[in-house]
């Protein structure tokens, strides 16, 4: 239940947020979410996150993005660990450029995936308490 | 690996329902909740955005920066304000012609002027058909005349100013009563010609229009000052006497002029 709580908060905060910001935050917050919770609650939150950001345009391929990318997450966690710097590091800086050039994005779209990934292993390293 | 294949499960039926609102994305129940996601958010995007920007003129120098903007908009308009009235009072002062039949325009456009290099020889009037300015009614500055309507829009006139080379009127002078043509030769003075020779025309003659209405009270009205006489060339083996005419008035400083109904 509490998960829940938290997704509904911070996602409305993501989707405020990203109507300031065209930092790929979605991205960050779906690696995070499916690092720290690893479940099926993650793709939920991709496919109501994409329908609200909608940021390609037509509804639903915002979602399909987003669920492409938590599927790939969970696909590369069978082989390896998710849960460290390096992975979330790539992960972050991938899922982030290609986010925002398939969104159109021409300007700084690389500084942008920078920002985001720096963010991203921020945070990661913040909640895990710096274990990994 | 229960948990692994709920979890394609997931993706597939949601990857489905995403796939599935793509492809219906025109059908209005897809679009009505498309229209209901921005609307939810769209609050919430506005308070962030107030949040994360700074209030507009919180320092004391971007305060003072904008006040000093605002002022100087209250200058220009008070002093375009004062012109106008200045203008206005002159022309209404004026007996001749009577204020009821004047139509107050602004000059918005003095086309192929260039200060300093070029005279001014047409004017864009801020009035036309719809203000009742037509084509052949004088234009007047107090009561020198300073052209005619040439064309008329509905909202926009132009004037051919009595310099211009198209500029052609029947004159007299004020004090001799000596008849001859106007013509603009494209320079400050405006040429007064075909003026018989036993005419009697002095220097600092007045020069004024000697009229062209027609049936209807349209064109040019008599009496109005066209300038005064400059120089006279006559030439006993010519037929006609002509004299260099400049008008009292600057064409390159108007910028309110009125039109006789």
């Amino acid at each position: 239940m509490g998960k829940w709580i938290f997704y509904l908060l911070a996602g409305f905060l993501l989707v405020g947020a990203s109507l300031i910001t065209t930092l790929p935050l979605v991205i960050v917050f779906l690696l995070l979410a499916y690092i720290f919770y690893r479940d099926s609650s993650v793709l939920v939150l991709a496919f109501v996150l994409g329908i609200l950001l909608n940021v390609y345009g037509a509804i639903g391929e915002t979602s399909m993005f987003l669920l492409l990318f938590v599927f790939v997450l969970s696909s590369y966690e069978r082989k390896f660990g998710i849960d460290t710097y390096p992975f979330v590091l790539f992960a972050s800086l991938i899922g982030s450029f290609l986010f925002l050039a398939i969104a159109g994005y021409t300007d700084y779209i690389f500084i942008e995936s920078v920002i985001a990934s720096a963010l991203t292993i921020f945070i990661f390293r913040v909640v895990s308490g710096g274990r990994r | 690996m229960r948990e692994r294949k709920n979890f394609a499960v997931s993706f597939l039926v949601l990857f489905f329902a995403a796939f599935i609102l793509f492809v219906l994305r025109q059908w209005a129940p897809v679009m009505a909740l498309d229209n209901l996601a921005v609307k939810i958010l769209s609050p919430i995007g506005s308070s962030l955005i107030r949040t994360f920007t700074p209030p507009v003129g919180k320092s004391k120098a971007s305060r003072l920066k904008e006040e000093n903007r605002k002022l100087l908009e209250k200058l220009a308009k008070s002093e375009l304000l004062v012109t106008e009235n200045r203008a206005l009072l002159d022309q209404f002062r004026t007996v001749y012609p009577a204020p009821r039949t004047l139509i107050p325009a602004n000059v918005v456009s003095k086309p192929s002027f260039i200060p300093g290099e070029t005279l001014p020889l047409k004017f864009i009037l801020d009035k036309g058909l719809g203000s009742g300015v037509k084509k052949g009614q004088a234009v007047v500055v107090g009561n020198n005349l300073i052209g005619e309507i040439e064309e008329a829009t509905d909202d926009f006139s132009v004037v051919t100013l009595i310099t211009s080379h198209k500029f052609s009127q029947t004159a007299e002078t004020s004090r001799s009563k000596a008849l001859g043509v106007i013509k603009g030769n494209g320079s400050r003075s405006v040429v007064f010609g075909n003026i018989l020779p036993s005419a009697d025309i002095k220097k600092s003659d007045v020069v004024v229009s000697a009229g062209s209405l027609d049936k209807n009270g349209d064109g040019i009205p008599p009496n109005l000052v066209i300038g005064k006489v400059v120089s006279v060339n006559k030439n006993p083996s010519a037929i006609f006497q002509t004299c260099d005419v400049e008008s009292l008035v600057d064409f390159s400083k108007l910028s309110l002029v009125f039109v006789i109904e």
